[in-house]
């Protein structure tokens, strides 16, 4: 008896895991997320954390250059200040959207027979890379304030940008037509896609 | 009306607001303090009498609040700069003391309330309104050294 009782445990174990396994997917979506959720973490970042008019005013080293040019010190400090908040609000506000957006994609996906392979893996190696990327720049934003970092949040930009693109394919009513119309009443839609440097 | 008739006259009142009223009012702030003060505190709905005359009050109020995003928009991407220089023209135009104006900015954050209706996409909680209300903060900053240590040291 005492021989078997490690592999009893281990039985027992793995049978709670999978009970919860179990539980935890037969649960209503009201705990998961749903798809205007996801439409609207769509349009926040389409429309508002995207923008490079707002990041590129965030990062701006023309007001820094003003700032340090024709104010005191404390001015100074004060403007690093508001402006590294901005850009700690933006970098967290963005991976949350973007997080969102992969939760939904995550279990779109599960039902969709018509993946491919390839593109769920670029697909996960850009959420891989902006999520690591977004870690650093938060960091460095913390440690040396928004005007060290600008070639990292020019990277996660694009990475953000790319995995709105990619996520919105599987997303039912996000025509070509309607994506157009979102794109059109961005402030910047058309500048190219590096804004910072 | 149909909803084209209806886009046609909402166009001509902007033109209106913008050639009668603004045309008048010197400076992007001034501009935005203005129009933020034809809104109704209790309902968000604008209302200008000679608008709604010339046309009616449901385009009158949708040519203001267009207004009012449009100078909102331009403030909020301008450059520090210009944002200190804005506020600049319309701390001088209110004849008061300088100080005074800029401490009672600083103190009661006025600022929080010229943003456009909250119903749109626009909510003091969003990206833009933060960028103004943060760009507007720096900018009584600059004012009130320069007032200080006198202007431009």
């Amino acid at each position: 008896m005492s021989q078997s009782a490690p592999f009893l445990a281990i039985g027992a174990l793995l049978l709670c895991f999978l009970a919860f396994w179990a539980w935890r997917n037969a649960r209503p979506a009201s705990g998961r997320i749903k798809l205007a959720e996801a439409q609207e973490a769509l349009t926040v970042l389409q429309l508002e954390l995207l923008s490079r008019a707002s990041v590129g005013q965030i990062f701006s080293l023309q007001d820094w250059s003003f700032v340090r040019s024709q104010t005191p010190p404390r001015v100074q400090q004060m403007f690093l200040q508001e402006r590294k908040t901005l850009a700690l609000i933006w970098l967290r506000r963005t991976r949350g959207q973007v997080a969102r957006l992969m939760a939904f994609h995550l279990k779109a996906a599960r039902g969709n027979t018509d993946l491919s392979p390839v593109g769920e893996i670029k697909l996960a190696v850009n959420y891989a890379s902006f999520l690591l990327l977004c870690g650093i720049l938060q960091s460095l934003i913390w440690a040396h304030g928004p005007f060290y970092a600008r070639e990292a949040v020019d990277r996660a930009f694009v990475l953000a940008e790319q995995l709105c693109s990619l996520s919105r394919r599987l997303m039912p009513g996000e025509d070509a037509g309607n994506i157009g119309a979102v794109e059109r009443t961005r402030p910047g839609g058309q500048q190219p896609t590096r804004f910072l440097l | 009306m149909s909803p084209e008739l209806k886009r046609m006259d909402v166009e001509a009142a902007i033109e209106d607001v913008k050639n009668r009223t603004l045309a008048g009012i010197s400076g992007e702030v001034a501009q935005l303090v203005y129009l933020a003060s034809t809104r109704d505190y209790n309902t968000g709905r604008y209302y200008h009498e000679g608008v709604a005359f010339r046309f009616s009050e449901e385009v009158a109020a949708m040519a203001l609040e267009a207004c009012h995003q449009e100078v909102f928009r331009r403030l909020v991407f301008s450059s520090l700069e210009d944002v200190v220089r804005q506020l600049e023209t319309y701390v001088h135009s209110t004849r008061a003391r300088p100080l005074e104006v800029l401490a009672a900015w600083r103190r009661l954050e006025p600022y929080r309330v010229v943003i456009p209706s909250a119903s749109g996409q626009l909510s003091p909680d969003s990206l833009p309104a933060k960028i103004f209300f943060s760009n507007v903060r720096i900018a009584l900053a600059v004012l009130e050294a320069r007032q200080q240590t006198g202007p431009h040291s």
